[in-house]
């Protein structure tokens, strides 16, 4: 039986969509309420429902032998595990984002404030491709409001449909990368349990 | 983190290194003793990367920086280069001790744990690759291992693709490949050291590898005699992790 690890939220139902397409007669989201582990009807493979950034953790230390992650979370995250297959689904962009107006990419300069949930994403960025030095702000939620109460100058943030910057008066300065769902295995796993793991991510392959 | 090893561990231990090195004497090989600590000067050049920056280092009272071997392979490279430079038929070394690592450990690894391995100097390509892998097959059978696979790949061939899809394999990404995974192309390869043949043991009940081997056959060059190699070796540990799981 394969152990998989889902992140817990609104992706939770597009996660379990994927599963039951494939033939696995899992659970509606709704339906799962306050249960973290669980296993298909037919017994085949077992579930874990995590915080979205705990899904590679699970998967990398073997806790899990799959798991379905964003790639914003996987490039934060930095974990040491394999990639295999887009889900093209839970399409988001990291951005950097001010209030309206105040920047442009091309005036961002050194000494800025940054408030972020991804401090390496925005690290990488500022250093490597901006080249300039920033002082960064870790935040755990509502980066958004960090603008507009003068706790940072911009902020670097994931953009779905871009409503919640626009409802609190700020825009899109520059984007750093875009992000969907993925498959992601475990490094060794995905070798000792290669048959197993393939069979059901070329099942997957076949519906997205 | 490092741990103390009681008896009835230490008796299980010391009877997998046994059948291991009879096994390995049968088989042409002869040990070998390398220092625990060294000149950092005398050995880095041979180094990969990874094991110069996951080294422990330390200062002895002459104020000479040294070293805390993170493995065996390159002490072994170095003898070869240096006191032996002038023997000219095939080596064959096995070797039996602990290695010390500060960083960049896998998951569940002591800084501090021990392998035993085999290299073979002098026998270049398809004659000593062979040698090897069937070697590394025996010690897992040797230590009563069952379903074992040796999955194998090679260095060379992953050397010479294309800039782009080399480092997408070797970050295991194979969204950015465009394709689901063959089975050899998910060996973790150090490109910086291995050559050739590249082979990982595992087995399947063990989020582990058990052992790994292949081709290094620029690493003599680097002590002074250019000689073609090619070894494994196996970390103790895992072996016991795997026959526990094995057994129930």
């Amino acid at each position: 039986m394969l152990t998989i690890a889902l992140s817990k939220g609104y992706l939770l139902p597009e996660a379990l969509k994927v599963f039951r397409q494939v033939g696995l007669r899992v659970p509606e989201a709704n339906e799962i309420s306050r249960k973290l582990e669980f296993t298909d009807a037919d017994q085949k493979c077992r579930f874990l429902i995590v915080r979205p950034a705990d899904v590679p953790v699970y998967v990398e230390y073997g806790a899990a032998d799959l798991g379905v992650a964003g790639k914003d979370v996987l490039i934060e995250g930095r974990h040491k595990i394999t990639e295999l297959l887009d889900l093209k689904y839970g399409y988001c962009r990291l951005v950097v984002a001010a209030r309206r107006g105040a920047y442009r990419k091309d005036t961002l300069r050194a000494g800025l404030r940054v408030a972020t949930k991804f401090l390496n994403s925005a690290a990488e960025y500022f250093q490597e491709k901006l080249d300039i030095d920033v002082e960064l702000i870790k935040l755990y939620g509502s980066v958004e409001l960090a603008p507009l109460d003068g706790l940072s100058d911009v902020i670097v943030d994931l953009v779905a449909t871009g409503k919640t910057l626009q409802e609190n008066g700020l825009e899109v300065v520059d984007e750093i990368y875009t992000s969907t769902a993925r498959l992601i295995a475990n490094r060794v796993k995905a070798k000792s349990r290669y048959n197993e793991m393939m069979s059901l991510a070329q099942r997957i392959k076949k519906i997205i | 983190m490092n741990r103390d090893l009681l008896p009835p561990e230490v008796a299980a231990r010391r009877e997998i290194l046994q059948k291991i090195a009879r096994l390995l004497e049968r088989s042409g090989y002869a040990e070998i003793v390398t220092p625990t600590f060294e000149e950092y000067d005398r050995l880095s050049a041979g180094l990969p990367g990874h094991l110069q920056t996951s080294a422990f280092r330390f200062f002895d009272h002459r104020g000479v920086q040294m070293i805390l071997r993170p493995d065996i392979t390159t002490q072994i490279a170095r003898v070869a280069g240096t006191r032996l430079s002038k023997q000219n038929r095939p080596l064959r070394f096995y070797y039996s001790g602990d290695v010390y690592r500060a960083a960049q450990l896998e998951i569940g690894q002591n800084h501090q744990f021990h392998q035993i391995g085999v290299e073979l100097l002098g026998v270049s390509g398809a004659r000593g690759d062979q040698e090897i892998l069937r070697l590394a097959e025996d010690v897992l059978k040797t230590v009563g291992l069952k379903n074992y696979r040796v999955e194998q790949t090679n260095a060379g061939r992953i050397q010479r693709l294309p800039a782009k899809r080399r480092e997408a394999l070797q970050r295991q990404d194979f969204v950015a490949l465009g394709r689901l995974p063959r089975l050899a192309e998910l060996l973790s390869v150090d490109l910086d050291y291995y050559t050739g043949l590249y082979f990982e043991c595992f087995v399947p009940e063990m989020g582990y590898i058990l052992g790994s081997g292949g081709r290094y056959d620029n690493l003599c060059a680097v002590f002074g005699r250019k000689r073609p190699a090619v070894g494994f070796a196996f970390n103790l540990d895992k072996l016991l992790l795997a026959l526990a799981a094995q057994r129930g």
